[in-house]
């Protein structure tokens, strides 16, 4: 029996039972050097993959846990490092951040789109942020430099997985990717529907 | 010697860069003559602001997230145009109060209040009452 070991910092706090799905939006073109380009037509977004990176995202049907893909991998070769659980977690952890796949639940498998309501506006108070004020129902609200910078891109509609990307564009954010989704949609959640509107797709 | 000039653009800490309320008096005109105003002798004579200028005052006012205006006089209602001067606040995201005598208030002033986003928008309209009876108010 093939034990699997998640002992290093990185695989520590990741549930290996997480059964991740992959983002139908993505394009997947394998190359004649065994490379493949992805890209993921929601963002316009590339990455460009090595053959073992290609080999664990064909393992990502949305079925398999990330424990059966590792175990997967070493039933597949022979010769496999002992870094293996903590290099699929790596990568999985980088295909979470550019939207190549999720971990399935209600928030990232469910896209909605999100634009500002036309009727607000909004107060910049510089670093502290900015004040929201809707007319209409004479409502307002505070945000931060965070909120105020996602305000800002709901100019025009974008999906909580768009929002995301442009945040991390501009902040260097370390939470895991549900994490950020679901603070991002509680934000949002907060704001609909007096200075947010939803877009159903 | 001064080798640079401060930037008097920005707010000093905790201030607000934009009031969130202003208060204009759009007209010096006034059809009562109270003994105690002053626009009746000093303002009357003065030519208001035309409708262009104070569109893109509250342009400028929207662009700075005013939330707020009250409109007052002089007698607000004596402007012929001024549902467009609250159109033009409607459409810089902001809401409206006005200061009225209230004696030219009629039925289709009301009936005006109708269109558009005029009732939602509109805060307020205060009435002057100056004396507890008709003898002093008058």
């Amino acid at each position: 029996m093939i034990e699997i070991k998640p002992a290093s910092p990185i695989s520590t706090n990741f549930d290996l039972s997480t059964k991740p799905v992959a983002n139908p939006a993505v394009i997947f073109r394998e190359g004649a050097d065994n490379w493949a380009v992805l890209v993921n037509m929601d963002t316009a977004a590339s990455i460009a993959l090595n053959p073992t990176g290609i080999l664990i995202l064909k393992l990502i049907d949305g079925k398999r846990s990330v424990e059966s893909i590792v175990k997967g991998l070493r039933d597949q070769f022979k010769s496999v490092p002992d870094s293996l659980t903590d290099d699929v977690v790596s990568l999985l952890k980088f295909f979470f951040r550019r939207w190549i796949c999720w971990t399935g639940g209600p928030i990232l498998t469910a896209p909605k789109s999100y634009v500002a309501n036309p009727v607000v506006s909004c107060g910049d108070e510089g670093n502290d942020g900015a004040v929201l004020f809707n007319p209409d129902t004479d409502d307002s609200a505070i945000i931060n430099a965070t909120g105020k910078a996602i305000w800002i891109s709901l100019g025009s509609p974008k999906t909580l997985q768009e929002i995301i990307s442009i945040l991390e564009e501009r902040y260097q954010i370390k939470s895991p990717i549900d994490q950020t989704a679901k603070e991002v949609e509680d934000f949002l959640t907060t704001l609909t529907p007096e200075f947010v509107q939803e877009v159903s797709q | 010697m001064i080798t640079e000039l401060p930037d008097f653009v920005v707010s000093p800490p905790g201030l607000r860069p934009a009031p969130k309320s202003v208060d204009l008096s759009i007209t010096g005109r006034c059809n009562l003559k109270c003994a105690y105003c002053f626009y009746a002798n000093e303002m009357a004579h003065l030519s208001d602001l035309p409708k262009e200028r104070w569109l893109n005052f509250f342009d400028e006012l929207g662009s700075l997230a005013v939330q707020r205006v009250a409109i007052g006089g002089g007698e607000a209602f004596l402007r012929p145009d001024l549902f467009e001067l609250v159109d033009g606040i409607i459409d810089n995201k902001m809401r409206y109060s006005l200061l009225s005598n209230g004696t030219l208030i009629t039925e289709d002033t009301l009936e005006a209040f109708d269109e558009g986003k005029r009732r939602l928008r509109l805060d307020s309209i205060q009435i002057s009452i100056d004396g507890s009876c008709a003898e002093i108010h008058n």
